[in-house]
């Protein structure tokens, strides 16, 4: 069954169309990419799964599980947000309050969604674990760690909460090469351990590349090529796609790995 | 490399301020000295029934000395134990203004700047007619509708000063609420009063925390003002304000009566003004 399916989603703002969707499935363990330039519609797309887009008219059906996203009430709506499918932003540190710490932040979103308690506490700790942090984070403030480390503690968020599907809103993009990296390498991890499902928004398509099983390539709003993303990137059919392709300096095997601890220390003296 | 960050990660804010700015550091040691002698008044000062209705009349009028060191008013009252017990008075008034100002001020204003659309709207014009009123004249005419005391001070005073902190807290909650972390609480699924409480909140009030620092002289002088001209405290409580009323006509002759309660209001409001300029300095960036 599909974690999230979105058929002919039509979002406008006035008479302009500025997503249109026909067809967008997400299903346990896959990860899906939807690529385009800015203003395609990607995020609107991304948003309006879990009924965040405001102030534009939202047709069409969106079923995340078996809740039907546009006539859910706003109770209901609140009660899926983060544990159904959560969003992982672009910027991870703004996406932190920065007056809480981050163990504080964990404890009132998981609070929020009926987990309580000592429980709470394992599942923080589960969830910051299978990011590859170390469980001390969460006694920190949001600017006492690295932009890498605010990434995957979203993602942290989204694994404690139980959310099976990362809305991933260009989750690399104001993070420097080798933490993008990091943070890759965390989200397959997880897509390929636990079955995690990840709904990608990226323009980088190098990135995706490396992670995406499927592929939606958006222009103006609208779908010009879906596919498997093998398919996509060895035969674009669309000159559009081409074009994306053709513009990205060199697709790598596979993402490097980060550096050793151990080169930071190079060059000091004893 | 790394030791001076972890010693910077660990600084009090008290420890980095002084390493910043001296004068602020000066300010916060005055006004914690103004703070102890109003809080020890009766047990510090050297005629503690002085600070109330006691007369003396034969050491009226007596120049500094060592058994009064800031000399004796008309009726024989230790201008020194008056002035700390004025003290009292001032402190409070400060602390009730600020308190029912800023909390008024910045529920409203955070409320505004969160919501926007009509809730803002309303808010705001009510706001800006408050502000549209020259706010000593307000004050006044507050002060004289209700009866003269210490409570009508902190009213008539109030009344005038939450506008300000209103519209401070407005525009900053507003920009607050167009970040990231407000974002990711909405789509945590965290209901909107919540935001408002734990998110929009904490991080609006910083420039509020300035200002109301700023504003502590500020209450002071307003205060003393009123009850300069008779519309607050009244005979016999020591107040700084009414202290300078009855003494200027002596001032001529009996200078110590005047001078040393109007030290003790330029003192105070000075201190909480570089106190205030401190903090901006140290929190705006």
């Amino acid at each position: 069954m599909n974690l999230i399916s979105v058929r002919d989603l039509v979002v406008r703002i006035g008479d302009r169309v500025i997503a249109s969707v026909p067809e967008l499935d997400v299903a346990a363990g896959e990860c899906v990419a939807l690529v385009g330039e800015s203003g395609s519609g990607k995020t609107t797309t991304l948003l309006s799964t879990l009924g965040l887009v405001h102030g534009a008219d939202v047709r069409g059906r969106i079923m995340v599980g078996d809740v039907d996203v546009l006539t859910a009430s706003p109770a209901r709506l609140r009660e899926i947000r983060g544990s159904r499918a959560a969003l992982v932003m672009q910027s991870p540190q703004a996406a932190l309050n920065p007056t809480m710490r981050l163990g504080t932040l964990m404890s009132r979103a998981l609070a929020r969604h009926g987990v309580k308690g000592a429980d709470a506490r394992e599942r923080a700790e589960e969830g910051v674990r299978a990011v590859l942090l170390d469980p001390e984070i969460l006694r920190r403030y949001p600017h006492q760690v690295s932009g890498g480390q605010a990434q995957r503690f979203a993602i942290a968020l989204a694994l404690a909460l139980g959310a099976q599907v990362v809305l991933a809103d260009e989750p690399t993009s104001a993070l420097d090469v080798t933490v993008q990296a990091e943070v890759v390498a965390v989200l397959r991890r997880l897509r390929d351990e636990r079955g995690l499902a990840v709904l990608l928004v990226s323009h980088d398509l190098a990135l995706v590349s490396t992670i995406a099983d499927r592929v939606v390539v958006m222009r103006d709003g609208a779908v010009v090529e879906s596919g498997s993303a093998a398919e996509v990137f060895a035969r674009p059919s669309d000159p559009y796609t081409r074009e994306l392709i053709a513009a990205v300096p060199e697709l790598p095997e596979a993402v490097p790995a980060p550096p050793e601890p151990a080169d930071l220390h190079e060059g000091e003296g004893p | 490399m790394t030791a001076p960050a972890l010693t910077t990660l660990r600084r009090t804010p008290l420890r980095r301020l002084a390493g910043v700015d001296r004068l602020a550091v000066a300010g916060a040691v005055l006004l914690g000295v103004v703070v102890l002698a109003a809080l020890l008044a009766p047990w510090i000062a050297p005629y503690p029934g002085d600070g109330g209705s006691a007369t003396h009349p034969l050491e009226a009028l007596l120049p500094p000395s060592g058994a009064h060191w800031f000399g004796t008013d008309q009726v024989g009252r230790d201008v020194f134990s008056r002035v700390l017990f004025g003290a009292r008075t001032s402190l409070l008034i400060a602390v009730a203004v600020l308190a029912v100002s800023g909390v008024a001020g910045v529920v409203l204003g955070v409320v505004a700047g969160y919501a926007g659309g009509w809730a803002r709207d309303v808010i705001m014009r009510v706001t800006d007619i408050f502000l549209a009123f020259p706010a000593l004249l307000l004050s006044l005419a507050l002060a004289v509708v209700l009866q003269p005391s210490v409570t009508t001070v902190i009213v008539a005073i109030a009344v005038t000063w939450w506008p300000w902190y209103a519209r401070l807290t407005a525009s900053v909650a507003a920009s607050v609420a167009t970040r990231g972390f407000v974002d990711s609480a909405r789509c945590l699924g965290v209901p909107a009063p919540l935001i408002v409480l734990r998110h929009v909140l904490p991080n609006s009030l910083t420039p509020v925390l300035v200002q109301l620092s700023l504003d502590g002289g500020g209450v002071i002088l307003t205060a003393a003002a009123l009850s300069y001209l008779g519309l607050g405290a009244h005979e016999p409580t020591s107040e700084w304000g009414l202290m300078v009323q009855q003494g200027q006509s002596l001032f001529t002759t009996d200078w110590w009566v005047v001078t040393f309660p109007g030290l003790a209001i330029l003192v105070t409001a000075f201190s909480f003004n570089v106190l205030g300029e401190g903090l901006r300095a140290r929190l705006s960036r």
